[in-house]
């Protein structure tokens, strides 16, 4: 009892952890440090086999903590030993690109060692239950922010959040136009002016018939948080919804997530992740759209839980509840950084307010439709994050706990991949082609300390990742990514304060496929690694010394091929005629003829049509382009009521009959339903998810990229070979193609 | 080695007196070495050392001063004889073989002999299977051919003497090659067939000279080939210390330490023999040394007038022109500290004078080395840093290879699992055959072979070659370069072209050092032997205290030429250690030499034996072997075939041996126990320790031989003269170098052995990972 009372007292000090959290490091590091290659080698052999074990006992969470444990050490010899045996001085030029090597790796244990910290234990929070009288929940305002978006886009996010099911006197919703300020109505172009003030008055319109409210400014001053602020002031709600132009809610976002404000009064955000229902440009480029989870669920089902626990989880822009009160506190969203978001809540995290993250996907979105979309985005967020780094570096602000300031440094640090993939990509030539020594070690001592280290690597990516990052697609996104964003980091470190908010384009249109004019650095690191292994194959047949260091640099340049052939697959910019991308559901519902009522199954949904299941024997009694009513049963909770459509087109699967139709709504409460209808139900966008959370393992990921890889740099070869000829050819016959690549 | 053991086991019963303990290892190495050195003691047979210096206690008794001697000591012909062995200082006989074979010695030649007449007693023998018109051996001196033989198959049993032209003698070293051509038919042969050998006997063999002593030229400069290493008898000399009437002190213990030193040093690792008193002794080589007011009797009036500071002066010994008398003096103690030590500089550039005066001395920034210097710093290093000064042309089959002498520092870990890498530029000629090859090897074991197989000849630059730094010693290192040319026809009857065979390494080639690690684990006779660690930790030997257990001059003498020998190993003089007749508590190496009687308790308080213990009765048994490693299974098979190498094993099987409780005195034989010291932890501490100050020179005398001192093992040795003996053991516990944290020490132990070690990892690990996991679900609670 008395030594109960005594780990309380020392717990209640903060001293208990501190104590187990210095006795945890210095115990691993003293081990690290002292243990030698033959030791090693059986530590990596237990260890491996131990984590073996382990990973079939990964929902014990005693288990995950040992099995973190020991790949952490085990990553930790590796560190040690590459430290202390593997750096020597050779030449100034061989010891340049050594160190440039470590510091890639030290940046890459850093992130890694970080990334088990974070998610040591993610929470699954549940939503908070709100009292039963409505008139005590809070008002909530929900904020719209637009700059360049059409106006179809926003006219549905906007009756999606009119739509939201919440007492309607203590909800608005408030369109935040910065495409329209006086500014732009009055700038000196005429023609941009002009579309400005028509903009202005066609969103004007469409709040009024909505019931929403139109919100602008004079000048456009700091982008996005400008805006915020600008709307916070024209408003008044106790909390605040901040959706993006092309974030849809779900009709239930405020029941999950507004009862957390009342449970924590401290509580200043709940941010829920954000739901795509399209493809990002590399998805849809290599076809694993459905098959394979997106790049964004790592961050949303995983690493913002682990953020949760720590009291970690941060602000991510949109679909994202915050109290006004707290905000108010900083003076609005805080706009130092062209991350706004992240920036917001690590200033309210260090006030010593809590932030809560809900994994129901509550919003759906669009993601960049070309990689020039998508690389830009990302170049906003890494430039965004370094400014964060630099000027309000997680580990000195105050205010912070330690866990947190782990986690802001663990989001903001991460960015630094580039400098590490382009080093990796690069490093094997240094010594196939000019024999530089980057990295001094034997055979035996490097199976001992990096074997073990780089296997349970992989295995700690599989179990913290595995359903919903496949092995080696970080690599695959982060060398895409790193070509464009190491220029844009390093000005960042020139001028930290110059990066602007630039705005992703959504919903573009893509009518032919083409080559992403991103794609030359990617032929070059191509080429160089090739003929790095062609210069590997030479050595070994004829200059047979050096031999280990000979396989292992060719073993690493092949593992760049084979990431740089996904990567070119992926620079094959395919089609993309739908600006919303049907998601596939199965809603039974009827077919109003007339008097005549044909049971159907909804198959999929969009925003501007469905596709229905219908009895073969119906086919005659249907007409393309007739116009006929859809009378969808309930769904999630949703009575959709009755929606006229047209059809499209017939066509059979498996002997069943489908009909495309398009929606064709005669009323604006028509479409309010038909939006509601489609995108309000977080259970379908959560069964949507749950479709993809699969893990192939690390063989299983490896031969399915490197599968679309060959698959898609062939079609890439073929289409720059023959692509000149047809585009001549179709500038010929049309001369108005557009060029996706340019766009 | 079992008939050896048995020889052994006899003599065993006189002189081996150890304790072991139960799984003490041993090394018993009986030496039977008739021939080395049956000659008799050169100097004392050729009369140059006056009977006063022939031993040391008649050396201890007053000394006859140099003024009384006769005009002119008796300098008439002596006869001197040198062992081929000692020439070649290998156990192996010399065996030369194929066709064409050439075994090369380097004799040396003091400037100090007169040689009246040389001679060379070959006993040789050749394979019965030589056709005796066509083989033949010759023997050539300095590339004149002195003398040659048949080698006969009916009488292949050769003793010859060959008479030497004095005049083909040089100075310094002369080159004496071998030469056999040797042929078992008229027609074509095989060259390298096996019955093409003939053996020359190297412990039979020797040179023998009838010489006089040269007058000296008494020049300060000139005192480098006085000491000289070319002498082929121990090099005499007698420290005169005329204010030590009363018992030497302190001050004058470390004045002959360095000086000794620097004797030592000047020596190379030739023997010395040396005496102490307060008078000149005739005979020898006198080094007086004090301040200017004892040494008054030693120096004329001009020379007083010129004492201004620290002095060095040399001049013929009075009355004995073939000896010198060198005067190291100054104002105070510490002008004459200064000039001896500048005496023991060796490079130090002492002017073309009969006396010189040093005002001050300067030291570099670095530690440093006189000769030897270890390599201590990572980094790149050329190849004529290690003593290849120009590219080097090898012609032929077998006739050559490059060696580079490496030294490494003491404490360099054997746990090192990196590698130094050569980058070798080099050229070699067209026609080879494939199995032409450049071998390297490490302290002869090889390490390394690169192929010559391109027909057309080929030039490499910068071609990589990794050595294991554990092939590696400390100490001295030899690396060897040997290409092994082999003519692309070599079919009988066919005439051979040698010509073409021809390789050159040129002298921009890369030693490359990684960053090495530093562990020593003490006791180690063996590393003592090597390169004299822990004493020479630091080069100016700041970390040694000498304890000179035992006032008489015998036993300081004993302690002196055990400090000059470690001088010679380590390249260093150690002119900042602590010598004292004292016990010195400080927190340094102690190093204790005297008599076992002198020797306080106090110094034996952590030994593994005590010094009644010293003289227990033990006999070695042999026993069933015991297996070095239990049966291997498969992980360890596997684990093998990735390191390439068998586990690591014990090198030797420990000994068994039958204790007797009986005790039992020294005797005769001499004892070196190292351990660890018993004022400071980490801290190496050694005894050397005989019955009396006699036996204790002796036994120091003794150790100066390479066949005692290169055998060193253990951290117990004991060793006798006659027979000649010597016996190592390791008793005791071990302890790592300067490691004083008993953490730190844990570590050591722990992490050397995986079967300690992982288990004691993945317990903690699994532990911290509950308690991890016990305040995550604490914050968990917290939380929800």
């Amino acid at each position: 009892m008395k030594f109960r009372e005594t780990i309380e007292h020392l717990d209640q000090k903060g001293a208990l952890r501190a104590l187990a959290i210095g006795l945890i490091v210095a115990v691993m590091v003293w081990f690290a440090y002292n243990v030698n290659s033959h030791t090693q080698l059986w530590i990596g052999i237990i260890g491996i086999a131990t984590l073996g074990v382990l990973k079939f006992f990964k929902k014990n969470e005693d288990t995950r903590v040992v099995f973190l444990s020991i790949a952490s050490f085990l990553s930790l010899d590796y560190v040690f030993w590459r430290t202390f045996n593997t750096l020597t001085y050779y030449d100034l030029i061989s010891f340049t690109c050594a160190i440039l090597l470590y510091l890639a790796e030290m940046y890459g244990f850093i992130v890694y060692g970080l990334s088990i910290f974070v998610n040591i234990d993610p929470l699954d929070r549940k939503p908070a239950p709100l009292p039963e009288d409505p008139n005590e929940w809070p008002t909530v305002d929900v904020l719209i922010p637009t700059y360049n978006e059409e106006k179809d886009i926003l006219e549905v996010t906007l009756l999606a959040a009119l739509a939201i099911d919440y007492p309607k006197d203590k909800l608005n919703v408030y369109l935040c136009d910065d495409g329209g300020t006086d500014q732009r109505c009055n700038q000196s172009d005429p023609i941009k002016a002009a579309q400005a003030r028509e903009r202005r008055r066609e969103l004007t319109e469409l709040c009024e018939q909505a019931g929403a409210h139109y919100c602008t400014r004079a000048k456009n001053i700091h982008a996005k948080a400008g805006n915020l602020n600008n709307a916070m002031e024209h408003s008044s709600g106790e909390l605040i919804l901040i959706l993006d132009a092309d974030h849809v809610p779900t009709v239930d976002f405020l029941k999950n997530t507004v009862g957390w404000f009342l449970k924590d009064p401290k509580m200043f955000l709940v941010q829920t992740p954000h739901f795509f229902t399209n493809p990002d440009p590399i998805e849809k480029n290599l076809k694993t759209w459905r098959r394979m989870p997106s790049e964004n669920e790592m961050f949303y089902k995983v690493i913002q839980k682990g953020l949760d626990f720590w009291n970690a989880a941060f602000f991510c822009g949109s679909a994202a509840v915050m109290r006004r009160s707290y905000l108010q506190k900083v003076g609005g969203v805080v706009g130092e950084t062209i991350t706004e978001d992240a920036e917001t809540a690590l200033t309210l995290h260090s006030l010593g307010y809590n932030s809560a993250y809900i994994d129901r996907p509550m919003v759906s979105g669009l993601s960049p439709e070309t990689l020039g979309g998508f690389i830009t985005q990302r170049i906003r967020w890494a430039q965004g994050m370094i400014q964060i780094f630099l000027l309000k570096n997680p580990l000195l602000v105050r205010g912070l706990t330690f866990p947190q300031r782990l986690c802001y440094f663990s989001s903001s640090f991460f960015w630094f991949f580039p400098f590490a993939r382009l080093t990796f990509s690069l490093a094997p030539l240094a010594f196939l082609f000019f024999s530089l020594k980057i990295y001094d070690s034997n055979f035996v001592d490097f199976l001992a300390f990096a074997g073990p280290h780089l296997i349970s690597a992989f295995m700690v990516q599989a179990y913290l990742f595995g359903t919903v990052r496949w092995s080696f697609v970080s690599e695959l996104y982060e060398l895409m990514q790193s070509v464009y964003t190491f220029p844009a980091i390093v000005k960042v470190f020139l001028n930290p304060r110059a990066p602007s908010f630039n705005v992703t384009a959504k919903g573009e249109i893509l009518n032919r496929d083409f080559i992403s004019p991103l794609a030359k650095p990617f032929y070059v690191l191509l080429v160089l690694n090739v003929l790095a292994i062609l210069a590997g194959v030479y050595r070994y047949l004829f200059v047979p010394v050096h031999q280990f260091a000979n396989g292992i640099t060719m073993f690493w340049a092949c593992f760049n091929v084979f990431i740089l052939l996904a990567c070119l697959g992926a620079l094959l910019e395919r089609r993309q005629m739908r600006t919303s991308s049907r998601m596939g559901t199965k809603i039974p519902g009827r077919l109003i003829m007339g008097d005549r009522r044909i049971p159907v199954d909804i198959m999929d949904l969009s925003n501007g049509g469905a596709a229905l299941a219908i009895d073969a024997a119906y086919e005659s009694q249907i007409r393309p382009d007739s116009l006929y009513i859809l009378e969808p049963d309930k769904d999630s909770g949703i009575d959709p009521g009755q929606f006229h459509i047209e059809i499209r087109n017939l066509r059979y699967r498996d002997r069943t009959l489908m009909i495309g139709v398009q929606f064709r709504h005669q009323s604006l409460e028509e479409m309010k339903r038909k939006i509601a209808f489609v995108n309000g139900s977080s259970q379908r966008w959560l069964e949507f998810q749950l479709e993809r959370e699969q893990s192939i393992g690390v063989w299983g990921s490896f031969v399915y990229l490197l599968s679309c890889g060959f698959r898609f740099t062939i079609e890439h070869v073929g289409l720059a070979l023959l692509g000149t000829i047809r585009r001549d050819r179709a500038n010929r016959t049309f001369g108005h193609v557009i060029d996706g690549a340019k766009s | 080695m079992e008939q050896n053991l048995n020889t052994m086991r006899n003599r065993i019963e006189k002189w081996e007196k150890l304790v072991p303990r139960l799984g003490a290892t041993l090394l018993a190495f009986a030496m039977s070495f008739s021939g080395v050195h049956a000659q008799q003691t050169p100097e004392e047979a050729a009369g140059m050392a006056r009977p006063l210096t022939t031993t040391p206690a008649r050396a201890a008794t007053p000394a006859t001063p140099a003024t009384a001697t006769p005009d002119r000591p008796n300098n008439g012909p002596t006869t001197l004889r040198l062992p081929l062995r000692q020439l070649i200082g290998a156990k192996e006989p010399i065996y030369l073989m194929t066709a064409r074979s050439t075994y090369t010695v380097f004799v040396p030649l003091s400037a100090r002999y007169n040689v009246r007449s040389a001679k060379l007693r070959l006993k040789f023998t050749n394979s019965i299977a030589l056709l005796s018109e066509r083989s033949t051996l010759r023997v050539v001196l300095n590339d004149k051919v002195i003398a040659q033989y048949y080698l006969t198959r009916n009488n292949p049993d050769h003793v010859v003497d060959i008479e030497i032209p004095v005049d083909y003698l040089e100075i310094g070293g002369n080159q004496l090659q071998f030469i056999a051509a040797q042929h078992y038919t008229l027609e074509c042969e095989d060259p390298a067939a096996p019955e093409l050998w003939t053996q020359i006997f190297p412990d039979e063999s020797y040179l023998e000279a009838v010489v006089t002593l040269n007058d000296i030229y008494p020049k300060l400069s000139l005192l480098r080939d006085m000491i000289d290493p070319n002498l082929w008898t121990p090099y005499r000399f007698h420290l005169c210390f005329p204010g030590s009437a009363s018992g030497l002190t302190d001050t004058q213990l470390s004045w002959g330490s360095v000086v000794t030193q620097g004797a030592a040093l000047n020596l190379i690792y030739r023997p010395m023999r040396l005496t102490t008193g307060s008078q000149l002794v005739a005979g020898v080589d006198n080094i007086v040394i004090g301040t200017m007011n004892e040494l008054t009797p030693y120096l004329t009036a001009p020379e007083i007038g010129a004492i201004n500071g620290s002095f060095i002066a040399v001049k013929q010994l009075p009355g004995d022109p073939t000896h010198f008398l060198l005067v190291l003096s100054g104002r105070n103690p510490e002008e004459v500290g200064q000039a001896c030590y500048a005496f023991s500089l060796i490079n130090f550039p002492l002017p073309d004078s009969q006396f010189a005066q040093v005002d001050s001395i300067a030291f570099p920034d670095k530690p440093f080395w006189l000769r030897n210097a270890p390599v201590t710093d990572p980094g790149i290093y050329s190849f004529r840093q290690f003593g290849m000064e120009k590219n080097v042309s090898i012609r032929g089959w077998n006739t050559g290879s490059v060696q580079l002498e490496v030294y490494m520092p003491g404490d360099l870990s054997q746990d090192d699992g990196s590698n130094i890498e050569l980058r070798l530029h080099f050229a070699y000629g067209a026609a080879f055959r494939d199995d032409s090859v450049l071998n390297v090897f490490v302290n002869r074991e090889f390490q390394y072979a690169v192929r010559l197989d391109d027909k057309r000849g080929a030039m490499h630059y910068g071609h990589r070659v990794y050595l294991p730094v554990k092939a590696f010693q400390p100490g001295r290192n030899t690396v060897d370069i040997s290409p092994k040319m082999v003519p692309l026809i070599t079919d009988h009857c066919k005439m051979i072209q040698e010509e073409n065979l021809w390789f050159t390494l040129y002298r921009d080639c890369d030693f490359v050092v990684p960053k090495l690690q530093h562990k020593a684990r003490l006791p180690s006779f063996t590393l003592f032997s090597q390169t004299a660690f822990p004493f020479t930790a630091s080069p100016d030997g700041i970390d040694l205290a000498v304890l000179v257990a035992g006032r008489d001059n015998t036993s300081v003498c004993a302690a002196w030429m055990l400090l000059g020998k470690m001088a010679q190993i380590s390249g260093t003089v150690l002119h900042r250690a602590e010598i004292s007749s004292k016990v010195p508590k400080s927190d340094k190496n102690l190093l204790v030499v005297g008599p076992l009687d002198n020797i306080p308790d106090e110094v034996f308080a952590s030994s593994p034996i005590s010094p009644q213990e010293i003289g227990r009765l033990r006999y070695l048994v042999k026993v069933s072997p015991t297996p070095e490693a239990t049966a291997t299974g498969p992980i360890e098979e596997f684990l093998e075939k990735l390191r390439g190498r068998p586990s690591d094993r014990a090198e030797r099987e420990d000994p068994s041996f039958v204790e007797m409780s009986a005790k039992a005195r020294l005797q005769d034989d001499t004892v070196g126990i190292a351990f660890e010291s018993p004022f400071h932890r980490a801290r190496g501490a050694t005894i050397f320790t005989a019955a009396d100050s006699e036996k204790l020179y002796a036994g120091m005398t003794n150790l100066q031989d390479r066949l005692f001192w290169d055998n060193l093992a253990g951290n117990v040795a004991v060793w006798n003269d006659t027979p000649r003996s010597l016996v190592t053991a390791a008793i005791g516990p071990d302890f790592i170098y300067g490691v004083k944290n008993p953490i730190k020490q844990a570590q050591n132990t722990i992490s050397r052995d995986p079967v300690i070690f992982v288990p004691i990892v993945f317990v903690t690990l699994g532990a911290l990972a509950f308690l991890a996991r016990y305040l995550l679900k604490r914050r968990e609670n917290k939380e929800s």
